[in-house]
């Protein structure tokens, strides 16, 4: 289950600039990181009839546009939000483990909200999370630090970076942005997480680093020097590799800096990009 | 929206007992093969498939992957009404850039056509949207390849032929049919592949 990856993510060979408009194919290269430890568990089918949704941004305003799915470990529907931010999809299906993602992680981040079960759904308000501008993007390279705003990846000299080339097809998708989430405004999942006291939404998302990239983030709660830290992943993947699907999963170890003001990954570090959470360790 | 298309084959047409087909069986067929099977065609098992045109590639992995190369591929190319070549099960499926189902089912598909061709098993897939939900094109259909490694029939449907028989918001769809008379034997919403490879293997062991 878990050699997927090395058809699904083109693993792009860390080897200079990746800036230009056509990165050309993705190129499939074994890797040789020990795959995620696997969340995926035999579920029942669910029938879904419909499910309703009113899309609104960190700010309360309606998004309009945004990319949607109801999509189960085996069926995918698509839909989109309208001019009022509302979402209504007529499902009739039955799905394994179906959860709502919005964001497709180019405009905004994605995340992945399983579905109770229930067959006509309303979600009422869902918070969605803006990326940073597109062409604000720094490109993913290996060899030294890739740091948008204060959110800081170092990757290893040969570090192989696996990104989705079917979901970022331009050089530009394929670099990395990164917001903070204030948790008082963040999607429910955020809140119905492992106890979160920071979130970090980065793209592309699902994005591999073999081996597992350092992460360094702004101390912004002003924790302690040396205090320890978990740095959780938010799982959108329905292979359930690295975190289960619509849920949460710690991937890293971090602490607080000498100085007070950073939190950095100490073992093993960040082996996927995507929606992130940290909290002190217990 | 489109989900009750798919279960409006199964709806009676009001003040009658016949099946309402959706419109794309009942408008004139653009894409004539002679020698293919008359209609009336369907969408559920037991029903005629009715016949589609695309561009596409029979053979990807040993094609040239350039816009210029892409091939006009029909349904009604396997259509094999007196059994002369070995394949005995046809395998319709449909896929999405957007949709992780048809992505964790193609990192499969390949192994599973090395392995079942052999016993008279063809395969045929229609990318029909990218990542953005748009039509698909040949870009699209090229990191398909790329990505997957596909090394059976792959075509383009950005007019989502295959939404006769599913919604096209909707993915993967699997069609079995069976070669001779392009009836479908079957038909599997979704990434089903528990259930799905274990019926075929049945029908290539007869």
């Amino acid at each position: 289950m878990r050699c997927w990856l090395t058809f699904l993510f083109g693993l792009l060979p860390a080897c200079g600039d990746d800036s230009g408009s056509d990165p050309g194919p993705v190129l499939p290269t074994p890797s040789s990181c020990d795959p995620g430890p696997g969340y995926r568990e035999a579920g029942a089918p669910q029938q879904v009839d419909s499910v309703e949704a009113r899309l609104v941004d960190l700010d309360g305003e309606p998004v309009e546009s945004e990319l949607v799915q109801v999509c189960g470990l085996d069926l995918c529907t698509n839909g989109k939000s309208g001019i009022d931010g509302r979402v209504s999809m007529t499902l009739g299906q039955k799905f394994l483990e179906p959860a709502f993602k919005f964001g497709e992680g180019r405009v905004s981040a994605r995340f992945a909200q399983l579905l109770p079960g229930e067959t006509e759904l309303d979600l009422g308000e869902v918070r969605t999370v803006r990326l940073p501008d597109l062409g604000t993007a720094v490109p993913l390279v290996a060899g030294g630090s890739v740091a948008y705003d204060d959110f800081e990846l170092t990757l290893a000299g040969e570090t192989e970076i696996g990104i989705d080339g079917l979901s970022f097809r331009t050089a530009e998708e394929r670099g990395l942005r990164a917001v903070a989430v204030p948790i008082a405004e963040a999607p429910d999942v955020v809140a119905e997480g492992p106890g979160l006291e920071m979130v970090w939404a980065a793209t592309p998302v699902e994005t591999r680093f073999c081996p597992p990239a350092a992460l360094s983030v702004p101390n912004s709660e002003g924790w302690a020097p040396g205090t320890a830290v978990e740095v959780y992943l938010h799982g959108v993947d329905i292979t359930e590799e690295w975190a289960p699907y619509g849920g949460w999963a710690k991937i890293s170890d971090a602490v607080v800096s000498d100085d007070g003001e950073r939190i950095e990954t100490t073992e093993p570090g960040l082996p996927v990009l995507g929606v992130l959470g940290l909290r002190r360790a217990d | 929206m489109r989900g009750a298309l798919l279960f409006g084959f199964a709806a009676l047409a009001c003040g009658s007992n016949k099946p309402e087909l959706p419109s794309g069986l009942s408008a004139p067929v653009s894409c004539v093969a002679p020698g293919y099977p008359d209609g009336p065609y369907g969408t559920e098992p037991g029903s005629l498939v009715r016949n589609a045109c695309f561009r596409g590639f029979v053979s990807p992995h040993t094609s040239r992957l350039e816009e210029s190369e892409l091939e006009p591929v029909t349904l009604a190319d396997f259509h094999d009404p007196a059994r002369e070549a070995p394949v005995k099960v046809l395998l319709f499926n449909t896929a999405a850039l957007w949709c992780v189902a048809c992505q964790i089912e193609h990192q499969t598909l390949p192994g599973h056509y090395a392995e079942l061709a052999p016993r008279g098993l063809e395969i045929v897939t229609a990318v029909f949207q990218d990542e953005r939900y748009e039509p698909a094109d040949f870009s699209d259909l090229e990191v398909w390849i790329e990505t997957f490694h596909t090394n059976f029939p792959i075509v383009l449907d950005p007019g989502y032929s295959f939404g006769l028989y599913a919604s096209a918001e909707s993915a993967p769809l699997n069609l079995v049919v069976d070669p001779k008379t392009m009836t479908i034997l079957d038909k599997f919403v979704g990434d089903q592949p528990a259930v799905m490879w274990p019926y075929i293997e049945s029908l290539l062991d007869d």
